[in-house]
């Protein structure tokens, strides 16, 4: 369950690739249990993602979240090609239909599951990637630009069980449809202006 | 200035593809013919071609025999390079164990290891075959390990965050996204390949285009040793066209 404690902390986080500094000694917290990383593109919302889900390292300091497992999908699916829909959503360990509360997710992609991924749209293959998400289980969703890719009717099934699950899980997701979450309880972090970035507002 | 990649008409293209096809044909007719070449030096079409009725076994039982030992090794070779280089991608221990031999194994010349394997093995079947096995699968082997180091991010974020096993992880993806890369890699081997089964042949054998490449040149047999230069040609083209086509059937997401 979501504590009013801080789930995420950074602590002097610091980090570049090579020479091109990103972030700077930088510190924040969150306790919102959805929270929407805002920035324009090219401001670092992915690399703090992955700095998030240790996939990067930092240069010095740390980005650390309470609890013990995070699933992190990132703008570029990661479907496997050759596996079909179905099989893609099997290889979560964890995935259980159930967790889903919204029978609709699952039912909506009925006509195309059974497809291998390659043979599906760009939509379609995002849309099986949240479903693996939203069914497994992780204390923690990192979410780059989850609803890319998604007609409004699937946003907004999506955007109802992003809502929903944020009462049980910690969520943390760059979006640029923010607006369509419609006064849902959804904390914001803000990276403004251009990098290295020292400081961010959390809302 | 035309841009790289403009488009051409397909005239223009199947034109191109049948000149090059005749380039060599024709360039040999003229270079024979037009500057009248002695037979010791170059043969003429209808020598080389009548050349192949010669022989005995027929040239049909030596092609078949190059064929067997170059399907064979390149087969097997192949299913247990590939499974290799996954598995030593994913066992650390194993992979810095071996790495050292592997690629000693790789930069060896390997024509300049097939005197070794007649000295091990004879004029056996086994070691024509162990020389073609060993260079496919060493060389596939590597490759696997650096094509799944070159991984994109994705899908390494993707296996950490659903927690899959080494086993799932080995059938599900390393050993598919190899199979599905490879083939570049695999048509290299295969022109290899098809030299080192004409050395083996060489240096023993009874039959197969290395051994009448060997004959050939004891009797300075100019159009059998352009006969077989021929066939042999025709023995790579043919095994590298079923090799594409077999990858496009079964792994049609492949961007090889």
């Amino acid at each position: 369950m979501v504590t009013r404690m801080d789930w995420l902390i950074a602590d002097r986080l610091t980090f570049a690739y090579g020479d091109d500094v990103i972030f700077e000694e930088l510190s924040f917290s969150l306790s919102a249990g959805m929270v929407a990383l805002q920035g324009p593109s090219g401001s670092g919302k992915t690399t703090l993602l992955k700095l998030i889900n240790q996939d990067l390292q930092p240069n010095s300091g740390s980005v650390r979240y309470q609890g013990g497992s995070a699933i992190l999908i990132l703008q570029d699916d990661s479907l496997i090609p050759w596996l079909s829909g179905s099989a893609n959503i099997k290889i979560s360990r964890t995935y259980d239909s159930k967790r889903i509360f919204d029978a609709r997710i699952v039912e909506s992609m009925a006509s195309f599951v059974e497809k291998s991924a390659y043979k599906m749209s760009f939509g379609q293959r995002r849309y099986v990637e949240i479903v693996r998400a939203l069914g497994s289980e992780s204390e923690v969703l990192l979410l780059d630009e989850p609803l890319n890719f998604l007609d409004a009717d699937r946003r907004a099934i999506v955007i109802k069980e992003l809502v929903r699950q944020s009462a049980k899980r910690h969520i943390l997701m760059s979006t640029h449809y923010i607006e369509e979450f419609d006064g849902a309880p959804v904390g914001r972090i803000q990276l403004r202006g251009i990098a290295p970035f020292r400081e961010v507002t959390v809302l | 200035m035309k841009r790289v990649g403009s488009p051409k008409t397909t005239a223009y293209i199947k034109t191109l593809r049948v000149l090059g096809v005749v380039l060599f044909p024709a360039a040999w007719l003229i270079i024979k013919y037009g500057f009248s070449v002695s037979d010791k030096f170059l043969p003429g079409p209808v020598d080389v071609f009548q050349s192949a009725f010669d022989l005995s076994p027929s040239i049909i039982s030596h092609f078949a025999a190059s064929a067997m030992r170059l399907g064979s090794g390149v087969v097997l070779g192949a299913l247990f390079g590939i499974p290799l280089g996954a598995i030593l991608y994913v066992n650390r221990s194993l992979r810095e164990l071996l790495t050292p031999t592997l690629i000693s194994m790789q930069n060896v010349p390997p024509l300049a290891v097939v005197p070794f394997f007649i000295l091990w093995f004879g004029f056996s079947e086994l070691g024509k075959f162990l020389i073609v096995f060993l260079s496919v699968a060493v060389n596939l082997a590597m490759y696997g390990v650096r094509a799944l180091n070159g991984l994109e991010p994705r899908y390494r974020t993707m296996i950490k965050s659903y927690g899959l096993n080494r086993l799932s992880a080995l059938r599900l993806f390393f050993v598919p996204y190899i199979l599905s890369v490879c083939l570049p890699t695999l048509r290299y081997v295969l022109s290899v390949s098809v030299g080192l089964v004409l050395f083996s042949e060489l240096l023993g054998a009874q039959v197969g285009l290395g051994y009448l490449i060997q004959t050939a040149r004891s009797t300075f047999s100019m159009s059998l040793v352009f006969l077989v230069a021929l066939i042999s040609t025709v023995l790579y083209v043919l095994f590298d066209a079923a090799l594409v086509a077999f990858w496009r059937r079964a792994f049609p997401w492949s961007v090889s």
